[in-house]
């Protein structure tokens, strides 16, 4: 290896640490990466909505749409099997499901959806501007495929969780390929930590 | 959506916006003190080859590109091509010096510079554009920005995308520079040392191609983390991106090759004319 790779990796590394914290995560760390939460948007029971009415919350933040065939449904269960194990401390931490998809997903179907997995879920939708702003903030971003006969469409999304502490701050990045136990056991870390 | 939308930047980058009119108007000025005098074909070429340059930079780095290079793995690769190789070489071929001669009389040159910033500067510059260094990090910083660790993090901090980015154009124009820049016009000056370092670089661009567009597995999870701007199966993401890096990005290199012996030819054909 050379000087000049050793000292971009040595930079690389530098900035990397600039943002992580000390305790360690089995999850990706995103703290610092993303920025802290923020929001307006509209609330399944068709209530006006900001990061606010969830402080105090662990904040699960997912990105879907309820006709979502297979990555939402499978990452809701998952988050669903978690909460179940967390026990007492479930109580304090909320799945936020926004739709990217405004257009089918109506606030009632959004309700019904997030029935489907416990309280702890909520489901939110906005104007598409709104999505696409906020879609950006977290540097993610979703598209729709072309429409079929029958007027269905696929859409692409981010297939992440991001976990947001009680005071807003990024921390967590969960995937589909993240093991369950890795996931259990940071938000466990999070929440001890927030006592 | 609007035309305005594809036009406008997705993330406005105030310093990318002052180069490209800084450089772009110095060039500018310099063209209108030459244009009397030199009105060959070779003159216009450059500068055609210079605005391309220019304009293909800007608009993989400040138009709705930009947006879908953060989004699809194929467009990424395809903003690389043109920060690393396409941008730089057209800016250098385009005769990018002469922004020196645009630049008014009135300003201080270089020597003015405090000596605790000039020496070191010439001293990184120096080191950077040793024929042995300089392909290296033209090829290391492809592989790094590539590992998927580095490549995650990068494609997720606002901050390191940034600099992934700059690091790449700052880089390929350097390189371009050392390889096909004015300084060189001549055999003794190392036309045998450029020819070895285009051989060099295009290998390992080739080897990491065909890794990309033969591997069987999804090597770059973050589009799927953030999403991609359309639906598209990861894996043909991977592969459009894989033949981006196999076969423009050498082919680049090869074109490289190609300049560098046909100046040499040139020279040669100068210096026959002159003995006889």
């Amino acid at each position: 290896m050379n000087y000049p790779k050793l000292i971009l990796i040595g930079v690389f590394l530098f900035l990397i640490s600039a943002c992580s914290n000390d305790e360690p995560t089995r999850l990706t760390n995103i703290k610092g990466l993303i920025p802290d939460l923020a929001f307006e948007l509209t609330d399944e029971n068709n209530a006006a909505v900001t990061e606010k009415n969830y402080s105090g919350y662990t904040t699960a933040v997912f990105f879907g749409f309820t006709s979502c065939p297979e990555v939402c449904p499978t990452t809701m269960h998952q988050w669903a099997a978690i909460l179940k194990k967390l026990g007492d401390s479930a109580a304090l931490v909320k799945v936020l499901f926004i739709s990217v998809d405004p257009e089918r997903d109506t606030t009632d179907k959004l309700k019904k959806y997030t029935a489907l997995f416990g309280p702890a879920f909520i489901g939110l939708r906005g104007e598409d501007a709104v999505i696409k702003a906020m879609t950006k903030r977290y540097r993610v971003t979703f598209g729709y495929g072309d429409k079929d006969t029958q007027g269905d469409y696929e859409v692409s999304h981010s297939s992440a969780v991001f976990v947001f502490d009680q005071y807003g701050k990024a921390r967590l990045l969960s995937t589909q390929s993240s093991a369950p136990d890795d996931l259990l056991h940071d938000l466990k870390n999070l929440l001890a930590s927030s006592r | 959506m609007s035309a305005l939308t594809y036009l406008l930047p997705w993330e406005f980058s105030p310093v990318l916006l002052l180069s490209v009119l800084i450089i772009g108007g110095l060039y500018t000025r310099a063209v209108f003190l030459k244009v009397n005098k030199e009105r060959t074909a070779k003159f216009y070429w450059q500068v055609l080859s210079f605005y391309l340059g220019l304009l293909s930079i800007y608009i993989v780095s400040h138009t709705y590109v930009d947006y879908l290079s953060q989004y699809m793995f194929w467009v990424h690769r395809f903003q690389h091509l043109v920060l690393h190789h396409l941008g730089p070489l057209l800016l250098v071929l385009g005769g990018i010096q002469w922004v020196r001669q645009g630049v008014p009389s009135r300003f201080p040159g270089w020597h003015c510079v405090p000596v605790f910033i000039r020496l070191p500067s010439e001293l990184c510059y120096r080191f950077i554009q040793h024929p042995v260094i300089a392909p290296v990090v033209f090829v290391g910083l492809i592989y790094m920005w590539l590992i998927p660790e580095i490549h995650f993090a990068a494609m997720l901090s606002k901050k390191l995308y940034w600099l992934m980015n700059w690091s790449m154009l700052i880089d390929g124009f350097l390189f371009w520079w050392l390889v096909l820049g004015p300084e060189w016009q001549g055999e003794q000056k190392g036309f045998k040392t450029r020819l070895l370092m285009m051989v060099v670089v295009v290998v390992p661009q080739q080897l990491l191609g065909a890794y990309l567009t033969l591997s069987r597995n999804v090597l770059y999870d973050v589009y799927d983390v953030c999403g991609r701007a359309w639906p598209i199966s990861p894996l043909s993401d991977q592969i459009y991106g894989g033949v981006i890096t196999w076969i423009p990005a050498s082919m680049m290199s090869v074109l490289g090759l190609v300049l560098v012996l046909r100046r040499r030819l040139i020279y040669l054909k100068r210096a026959e004319h002159e003995l006889s």
